[in-house]
């Protein structure tokens, strides 16, 4: 677990404190980004074996940051969760035709965040 | 928890702030989808971030406000006067949950605006709701029993392109219990057809594990839609340990093809010690065939959002660089100019078809200035908004009770002025609040309300703004600042010195009243800085303070890049601009009525005008018998008149800084060059009634 | 204050020569930026007495300093054949434009910085810091005014800085000159 870069988008500061605060405690190496277009400037050649995004963000949302990143060959395949308070399936699809592994459904515990990326990095 | 909670108060009064703003544009312009859609978002992000910081109560309130803009949203809820109204109300019981969601006050504040929600709003209506969030289950965990599932998983072929590792998912289910898979290749085509970035292999699993089928499901809750995935209980018992079963199953090849049916002959001739039951298979759980993995092509951008983007190409507003605003209204300006030449050209030609055409140009220039120099202006409010956090956060913090009340917020000042009026006024409030604001013991004990107030009141003057910002605090001490110019060498001893001259010192780069440094204004710094802030916007600030009754600072603004329209006159051989707004009417006059006049007061349509002759003040020599003429302006409520020579006509005037020696008069608020390369001043009519009458 | 005075010895600058009411200054043309006809002012009712009026200088509005009365000189009524000195000053840290009234201006000439002498603080009629030296150029004794200095303070203050080194009483003379 240790050692692992996990990238977090999302445009909420409060929300970026909390997760970095927990998913470092967890022992993982955390970048933060405050919407897609930032968020691409992350994927320069270093390793990130995780990005988890919200989806509503101004200037360049969830969804097109997830295409943009299934485009860059180094990236093509690593896990991508998105955020969602939506529980309506219409925006799942979309993330997931995307190119996005699977969502966290806001609002999460600290026990099911760590659980779900867990399940998409070991 | 607690700084993060704070994190969060912090931006959701930020939300709430563009809330605000967003609602102000809303009372003017009621269809604007953009600022609705801003205040969905709003409700929206409060909603999901709230509860993540455990502010239930606002996180269910906002759940509500979300459907009824999301009903706004869709045309079914007009954006009235009503609901803005309502949401200012529900934004002042939002920061009051924020604040202590557990008051008494407040949760009956709650329940009426729900109430209201319900009532006004809703009536009849059937609204589809977004879904109230979860809140968090901690999951029971069913303690006991190992049961055996059998799972048929056939991932979809291209689930390695969405990031998923179907082994992470085998992984996953191990940790639960025991665990056997049987790896199917069957699927594999020739090497020919083989797509290395596919998923052919699919697994049988048998899992013995105390877990239900709802965390089974979890496992493959990113993948059930596109892959194939049967869950199966095929045992009451933990399969996996039992002796018989295990020496059946490890006897099994690794790719065996192992079905329910196949499991239950097995596991038929088992016995268990206490029930040997086994349950009915349920039915087939997933009877249709797995679809065709969908080509989930990388490159289809067009597919979800069409109508998506065509509505934000609808309302979309433009943004645009300040510069260009910048250099269009320089361009703008010198189209004015020329055409002041033009019309200059075209009075001294009597061609009519050239006056017309000069005609047509002034309008349409008119028409371009008045556009340009709209798109620049903002309403104060955008600046205003922000500071009631501040000193909602910083009273708190100083255990102060402080009310900031704004008036005339609409006064619309120039952009980049906006923008350079943030620090200044900022320092201003922090020293208000740090200084000027006495703590509320302090308060009760001068007979004051507990609550503070500071006051920020703008309004136009003439062709300024003036922004005045006022506390009821405790004032300075005269006595005090003079010990300090003395102690740091403002002053020397026995030096005399007015008050006003006093207080001026305080703009002066290292004086400071403050006893000890505190945080919030640190100490008297930036007084200067705020002073030259105002003036690099060619505006003034000034400095009334009263000991126990409180401290004013006013700043007035000009209307800088102003091209105003005038009236152009002419006293003596000079020629003058007067703000169009200011004047109210023109009468002539004659050199018998003045000296009939007592006391610079004329009568005229049986009003008494008090007036300046400014052919006197301006020491002209008044040679012409012509006939004279009254301007009269407005002069806050009353009327006051100035007695000119003539008068030229309208004069649209592009707005000239005087320069910084010129400035130190006070009646001249610019200057501007005429069509004939000419410079006239532009007067200041209030300026100039206070230099002449009232003082 | 800015140190101007500390110059390397083999420097040669460009100055400006201009006449006053029969005396002759110069100017360092690092300040100059035009030089243009005098010929209408915008006067200013109630504005400080130094200043003669504004003109129109490139679409910009400039004021105009009466350098007569600046300089304790009689003062001049007639400006029809004046020129005006545009010069660019700092004054508050900031750059600032104006204007400067002389009767005529026909040269500019370089002088070697070693060839400045030193314009004596005492028995002279300046204040000395104005004064960035004396030169003798052509049988005149040519003062070097210092237009920072000079007029930088002028920004700053209501009434212009008093430079005349003997209090002279510098109100209105209504002797005119030429």
């Amino acid at each position: 677990m240790q050692n692992k870069t996990i990238l977090f988008v999302d445009d909420s500061p409060s929300i970026r404190t909390l997760v970095r605060m927990i998913l470092e405690e967890a022992g993982y190496h955390v970048l933060i980004s405050e919407d897609g277009q930032d968020a691409l400037q992350h994927f320069n050649g270093k390793t990130i074996n995780l990005l988890i995004t919200d989806l509503h963000m101004p200037r360049m949302n969830g969804i097109e940051l997830i295409k943009a990143i299934r485009k860059l060959s180094k990236y093509r395949y690593i896990p991508i969760l998105f955020l969602t308070t939506e529980t309506k399936s219409e925006m799942k699809n979309e993330a997931k035709a995307a190119g996005a592994t699977g969502w966290i459904t806001k609002p999460f515990d600290k026990e099911n965040f760590i659980k779900t990326i867990n399940k998409v990095i070991r | 928890m607690d700084d993060l909670s704070a994190s969060f108060v912090n931006e959701a009064n930020e939300l709430l702030e563009s809330l605000e703003e967003a609602l102000l544009k809303l009372e003017n312009h009621p269809d604007d989808q953009e600022e609705i859609n801003t205040a969905f978002r709003v409700m929206h992000s409060l909603k999901g971030t709230g509860a993540m910081f455990g502010f239930e109560e606002l996180s269910s309130f906002t759940h509500e406000m979300e459907s009824l803009y999301d009903l706004v949203r869709t045309g079914k809820q007009k954006a009235d006067k009503n609901l803005i109204d309502f949401t200012f109300k529900s934004i002042d019981l939002i920061r009051r949950l924020l604040d202590n969601p557990k008051d008494e006050e407040t949760q009956t504040m709650e329940k009426e605006l729900l109430n209201e929600i319900k009532t006004k709003f809703s009536a009849g209506e059937t609204r589809e709701k977004p879904e109230p969030l979860p809140v968090h289950k901690t999951k029971e965990k069913k303690k006991g029993n190992q049961v055996t599932w059998y799972i048929r998983f056939e991932p979809h072929r291209d689930i390695l392109k969405n990031g998923t590792r179907p082994l992470y998912l085998l992984d996953e289910l191990a940790d639960a219990g025991g665990i056997k898979t049987f790896l199917h290749t069957d699927n594999i085509p020739d090497f020919k057809h083989l797509n290395v970035e596919n998923t052919y292999v699919y697994w049988d699993i048998l899992l013995s594990s105390d877990k239900d089928e709802n965390f089974l499901r979890d496992v493959f809750i990113f993948v059930e839609d596109e892959s194939r995935i049967e869950i199966e209980k095929i045992s009451e018992h933990n399969l996996l340990s039992h002796p018989e079963f295990e020496k059946q199953i490890t006897s099994l090849g690794l790719h065996e093809n192992i079905t329910p049916e196949k499991l239950q002959q097995l596991t038929a001739v088992l016995s268990f010690p206490e029930k040997t039951e086994v349950e009915e298979p349920e039915e087939e759980i997933t009877g249709e065939q797995p679809e065709p993995p969908k080509e989930v092509k990388q490159d289809q951008e067009e597919v979800p959002d069409k109508e998506d983007v065509q509505k934000r190409i609808l309302h979309e507003t433009v943004r645009v660089p300040s510069a260009k605003l910048d250099e269009l209204l320089d361009i703008i300006s010198e189209v004015v100019t020329t055409q002041a030449r033009l019309g200059h050209y075209s009075r001294h030609h009597e061609d009519p078809e050239l006056q017309d055409i000069t005609e047509d140009y002034e309008k349409l220039s008119r028409q371009l200035r008045e556009n340009a120099l709209g798109m620049r202006l903002i309403p104060i409010y955008t600046i205003l908004i922000r500071f009631k956090r501040l000193v909602h956060d910083l009273s708190r913090e100083m255990n102060k009770e402080i009310r900031l009340k704004t008036t005339g917020t609409e006064t619309e000042l120039d952009k980049s002025m906006i923008e350079k009026l943030y620090d200044p006024l900022m320092h201003i409030l922090r020293n208000s609040i740090d200084h000027g604001i006495e703590p509320p013991e302090e308060r009760k004990k001068a007979g004051k309300p507990v609550q503070g107030l500071i006051h920020i009141g703008t309004s136009y003057q003439g062709a300024f703004v003036q922004i005045k910002i006022s506390d009821d605090g405790r004032g300075m001490d005269e006595k005090e600042l003079k010990k300090v110019a003395m102690e740091k060498g403002f002053i020397q001893p026995g030096m005399e010195i007015s008050s006003k001259e006093l207080l001026q010192l305080i703009f002066r780069p290292g004086f400071s009243t403050s006893k000890k440094v505190s945080k919030i204004s640190g100490r008297g710094v930036g007084m200067d800085v705020v002073k030259k802030n105002i003036e690099d916007l060619r505006g003034s600030i000034e400095l009334e303070t009263e000991k126990g009754k409180g401290t004013t600072v006013k700043i007035l603004l000009p209307l800088t890049l102003s091209i105003i329209d005038g009236l152009l006159i002419h006293v003596g051989n000079n020629r003058y601009i007067l703000p169009m707004n200011n004047v109210k009417q023109v009468f002539p006059v004659t050199r018998k009525e003045l000296k009939k006049s007592f006391n610079n007061v004329i009568s005229k349509d049986n009003h008494q005008i008090p007036f300046v002759n400014l052919i006197k003040e301006f020491e002209e020599k008044d040679t012409s018998q012509k006939e004279l003429y009254l301007i009269v302006v407005d002069y806050g409520k009353k009327e006051m008149g100035f007695v000119i020579n003539s008068v030229e006509g309208k004069y649209q005037a592009v707005i000239k800084p005087l320069s910084r020696l010129a400035q130190k008069q006070e009646i001249f608020s610019g200057a501007s060059v005429l069509g004939d390369g000419e410079v006239a001043l532009v007067i200041d009519t209030n300026k100039m009634i206070d230099k002449f009458i009232n003082t | 204050m800015e140190k101007e005075a500390v110059e390397t010895v083999e420097r040669k600058q460009h100055y400006i020569l201009f006449y006053l009411a029969g005396e002759i200054f110069a100017i360092n043309v690092k300040y100059v930026l035009r030089v243009l006809e005098a010929t209408t002012f915008t006067k200013i009712p109630k504005g400080p007495s130094f200043l003669k009026g504004v003109v129109n200088f490139n679409g910009s509005v400039l004021p105009v300093v009466d350098t007569y009365l600046k300089l304790g000189m009689p003062a001049k009524k007639d400006f029809r054949k004046s020129l005006i000195l545009v010069l660019n000053i700092t004054a508050e840290e900031k750059n600032v434009n104006l204007g400067i009234l002389v009767d005529d201006s026909d040269d500019v000439f370089e002088v070697k910085d070693s060839d400045i002498k030193p314009y004596p603080a005492t028995g002279s009629k300046y204040k000395v810091e104005y004064v960035d030296g004396v030169i003798e150029r052509k049988g005149n004794f040519i003062l070097i005014l210092n237009p920072q200095k000079l007029f930088a303070t002028e920004a700053g203050t209501e009434i212009g800085n008093n430079i005349l080194l003997d209090k002279e009483n510098q109100t209105e003379q209504d002797d005119q000159t030429e």
